[in-house]
Order: C-alpha cells, then sequence, then structure tokens
C-alpha cells in the first residue's frame, strides 16, 4: 500500500504584481538661479548640449551658448542659444556655421535692452548673412550656407529666430511642439498640395524635396522665421534647439522620454542613443537643451 | 558633473574632459567612417568625398548643377510670397532709428520718457510692447493704442487699439485713426503722454 501523499503542485502560474515600489530613475544636474523680473523674483535655469559626428567625414555643425555660468550676467542680460548646420563641401560648411555661431553671440553682447527682441534678432540674422555673402561670394564659392537657429531668453521670455531646416521645439506639460518653419522645399511642396495645385506624393518624393529655400550664405535670404512678440515662459518649459540629424533619426516619444530628464543627462542619452541605432549616412546631429522653472 | 564654459560657448562637463570636446570642431567625437557612394539613397545625395566634389544633403533648391566650377551664384527658389520679413529703413549697425517720443506728464512715473520706432508701435502694460506702460493698472495688457510713424509720408497717427478701454487725443476720444502734432496730449487709462516728433518737416532720415 502506497502512501502516496502527493502534494499537488500549484500549477497556477503566479499572477504577475505590479512591485509596492518602482523608482524611475531620474538624472539631475544643478541649476542656476536668475533673477527675472524687477521685483527679484528668481527662477533656476539648467543647460545642456551635446554633438556627434555621426556618419560624416567631417563635422559641419556649430553650436554655442552666451555666458551660462554667471547667474549675474544672466539676470543682466539673458541668454542666447544659437545653432547652424553648415552644408557645402571642402569645409565651407564648418566654416560658416562657425562663423555664424561666433557672430550671433558677439552681437548678443551688443544687445540694447530699451529696443524691441525680435527686431533686433531678425537683423543679427541678416548682418550675419551680408558678412558671409561677401566673404564666401566674393571667392566664387556657392552652394555654401548654413542654417540657423537662435533662442534669446531674457527675463520671464523666450525670443527666437530660424533660417533653414534646423528646428526649435517647446516641451511643454508633456506636449511638445516644433516652433519655427522648416525652410526646405518639401513645405513648399505640401502647401502647394494643400491648395490643391500639387499632390502629396508629388511632395513625398520629390528629389529635391530636402533642399533648403532660405539659408545664410543665400545673397537674398528670402526667408527668416521669428516670433513678433516674445513667448511667456512657463514653470519646467524645455525649449530645445537641434538640427536635423537629431530629429530624423529619433521617434518623438523616444525624445520626450529623455526629456523629462535634466538637460545635459537628456541629451547626453538623445545623442547615445543615436549613435547605437547605427543608422547609415546619419548625419551631423547637435542638439542644446534649456530648461526653465 | 562639472559643467564648464569654453570660449567658443559650448557647456561641457570638466570632470569627464580636461577641455572641451567639442572645440576640436566635434570631429573627435564619434568614429570618422569614409562615406559611402550611394546616390540612390534618398535619404542623402552625398557622393564619396575622394571623388566628385561633394554634393551635400542640404543643397540650395537650385543645385542642378553638380560641379562646383559650374556654379552660376544660387538663385532663391521663386515663389509668391518672397522676402517674408523685411526691415524697412535699418542703419548701418541694423537699428531702426528714432522717430519721435512720447513723455508721460501726467501719471505715476512722470516724466519717463518712450521712443517711436517706425511702423506700428504698441501701448500697453505687458513688455511684449513696444511702449510698455507697466506703472498703470488700467490699461489693458495688449491692444491698447497704436502709434504709428509712416516713412513715405513722414507723419505720426494714433488709433486705438482692441482693448476695451477708450483712449483720447487732447481729451477727444479717438475712434479712428487720428494725425498727431507736436504736443498733443493722448490719454490712455490714467496715464498722459505728451508727443513730440523728430521726424518732421525740418528733419527726416
Amino acid at each position: 500500500m502506497f502512501n502516496l501523499f502527493h502534494k499537488k503542485k500549484d500549477t497556477t502560474k503566479k499572477k504577475s504584481k505590479i512591485s509596492k515600489t518602482t523608482q524611475i530613475p531620474k538624472i539631475s544636474q544643478p541649476g542656476i538661479d536668475v533673477v527675472i523680473d524687477d521685483l527679484g523674483t528668481k527662477a533656476t535655469f539648467k543647460f545642456g548640449n551635446a554633438q556627434h559626428i555621426g556618419s560624416r567625414k567631417t563635422q559641419e555643425d556649430s553650436f554655442g551658448y552666451s555666458n551660462i555660468i554667471s547667474s549675474n550676467e544672466i539676470s543682466k542680460k539673458g541668454v542666447l542659444a544659437v545653432l547652424a548646420d553648415g552644408m557645402g563641401g571642402l569645409s565651407h560648411g564648418k566654416q560658416i556655421s562657425e562663423y555664424a555661431v561666433s557672430a550671433a553671440i558677439r552681437m548678443f553682447e551688443s544687445f540694447d535692452y530699451t529696443l524691441q527682441f525680435p527686431q533686433q534678432l531678425e537683423n543679427m540674422v541678416m548682418k550675419i548673412n551680408n558678412q558671409i555673402s561677401e566673404n564666401f561670394w566674393a571667392n566664387g564659392q556657392s552652394n555654401a550656407g548654413s542654417t540657423l537657429v537662435a533662442a534669446f531668453f531674457y527675463k520671464t521670455k523666450f525670443y527666437w529666430v530660424s533660417v533653414g531646416d534646423s528646428r526649435i521645439y517647446i516641451l511643454r506639460n508633456g506636449g511638445l511642439y516644433q516652433v519655427n518653419e522648416d525652410h526646405d522645399y518639401l513645405n513648399e511642396l505640401l502647401v502647394k498640395y494643400m491648395n490643391g495645385d500639387s499632390s502629396l506624393d508629388i511632395a513625398k518624393n520629390h528629389m529635391q524635396k530636402d533642399s533648403l529655400t532660405s539659408y545664410i550664405g543665400n545673397e537674398r535670404l528670402p526667408y527668416i522665421d521669428n516670433n513678433k512678440r516674445g513667448l511667456s515662459l512657463q514653470k519646467n518649459d524645455t525649449i530645445i534647439l537641434c538640427s536635423d540629424g537629431i530629429y530624423n533619426s529619433i521617434s518623438s516619444s523616444e525624445f520626450i522620454l529623455q526629456l523629462l530628464n535634466d538637460p545635459q543627462p537628456a541629451v547626453e542619452k538623445i545623442v547615445k542613443s543615436i549613435v547605437k541605432k547605427k543608422i547609415q549616412q546619419q548625419d551631423n546631429l547637435t542638439i542644446m537643451v534649456i530648461n526653465y522653472n | 558633473m562639472e559643467m564648464k564654459q569654453c570660449t567658443s560657448g559650448h557647456f561641457y562637463d570638466q570632470s569627464k574632459n580636461p577641455q572641451c570636446p567639442y572645440c576640436s570642431g566635434g570631429s573627435d567625437i564619434g568614429v570618422t567612417r569614409p562615406l559611402g557612394n550611394e546616390s540612390g539613397m534618398y535619404k542623402t545625395a552625398q557622393v564619396s568625398y575622394a571623388e566628385a566634389p561633394a554634393f551635400p544633403k542640404t543643397a540650395p533648391i537650385n543645385s542642378a548643377m553638380l560641379y562646383r566650377d559650374n556654379i552660376p551664384p544660387t538663385m532663391p527658389l521663386n515663389s509668391p510670397e518672397t522676402n517674408k520679413t523685411v526691415a524697412l529703413q535699418v542703419n548701418e549697425q541694423g537699428i531702426d532709428p528714432v522717430r519721435g517720443w512720447l513723455v508721460c506728464v501726467n501719471g505715476k512715473k512722470k516724466g519717463r520718457d518712450f521712443r517711436i520706432h517706425s511702423e506700428k508701435n504698441f501701448i500697453g502694460r505687458s513688455n511684449s510692447n513696444d511702449i510698455c506702460i507697466d506703472f498703470d493698472e488700467t490699461i489693458s495688457r495688449e491692444g491698447g493704442a497704436i502709434v504709428t510713424y509712416d516713412v513715405r509720408s513722414n507723419k505720426f497717427w494714433i488709433q486705438s487699439g482692441d482693448g476695451k478701454s477708450n483712449i483720447y487725443l487732447n481729451n477727444n476720444i479717438v475712434l479712428v485713426p487720428l494725425e498727431l502734432n507736436n504736443n498733443d496730449v493722448l490719454t490712455v487709462g490714467q496715464t498722459e503722454l505728451m508727443f513730440m516728433s523728430f521726424c518732421n518737416s525740418s528733419f527726416k532720415w
């Protein structure tokens, strides 16, 4: 007689439970406190920047910030963030984008704080374009040029100007919004399509759809995109400037997810994850992020 | 992390990099790989650097010309709305010169002057306005009044904005655009502003 005491195996699978405490690691960085109005109210700014060559042979993107280390300087003069994506072979793209960035920061130092900023930013872009056109066209070089996006933060407002297909985004309350207009042929074709003059197919497959319709280095500078009255910043607004190497290689959801972190860690992770994807012909990628709180 | 800024304006972590990693042109960041020769890919139309002159992906619109030496100056794309934003009357330094002034003769900040530039000058309480009267609570933030200088006729005009409150010119209500003359007094909210022109019959830029 067997005494079979088989313990009935508990064959039902253990239901997975949500663990009691989950910590989403948030990487943070120290911020810098800045006075934003005449009463002495303060806000905290955090900055980040990152760049990678992608799979290109040279880095033709350039970028820079005005002084972001001294709280006094920022309170007095605001911050300028500039990014330029150079194009054109034989390193002219790099020369132009580098010149554009340093010229912009130089001109920021002579901003007149009693005059309107949108006009000053626009004039700055036109002046840079004239200087570059003179130097580069004079030597018979052409086809060289650069995009230019600049964001200017002063007190509680944010002003921007843009030429070309680099982008400025604002991340507000979890929503990502592109603030400037792409100056590329695709945009024009899409407008034509919406007016009924063309088809979506033509727009999507046109050979020159990625060609720029406005850029620094073009004598005429057909379009300058800028905001006319300044955008009032809200708590935890995040402004992003990036070249097409970034926005063509990452999904918006991943982008937003990374940007929930502080700027410097966020940009480093974004660049890292794009580089990891090893996209063929990956363009130069540059990204700058400013968080306001 | 120990963030520092280099002379070019780059922000970098000094605890990770003794010198700015972006200043070498960013070429040190990432592996430099020779370009492939896929001109068939629509993502880029880049030709290998070793051979023909580079044809960049983002190229000006009329670059049907592939060879550097034959490139005529790039013509901008012909489109109906050229020159979206053009600045009028800008001098060498890119500054729109002063055209006239509004001086506060009655109100909290009596004595304060405001510059009038060309075209429309928006008056209101918020600092996005050209003429910001931030000391008068009875003035609306936006859409207060508009002083405009017309370059062609060398004249100044006042008109009411989109806000609720009325404005007065020499104590008469402004309902249609009226021409401004020297020593006219504008009443906006509880502030009185006297107008003085710089550009007038005796002077013009």
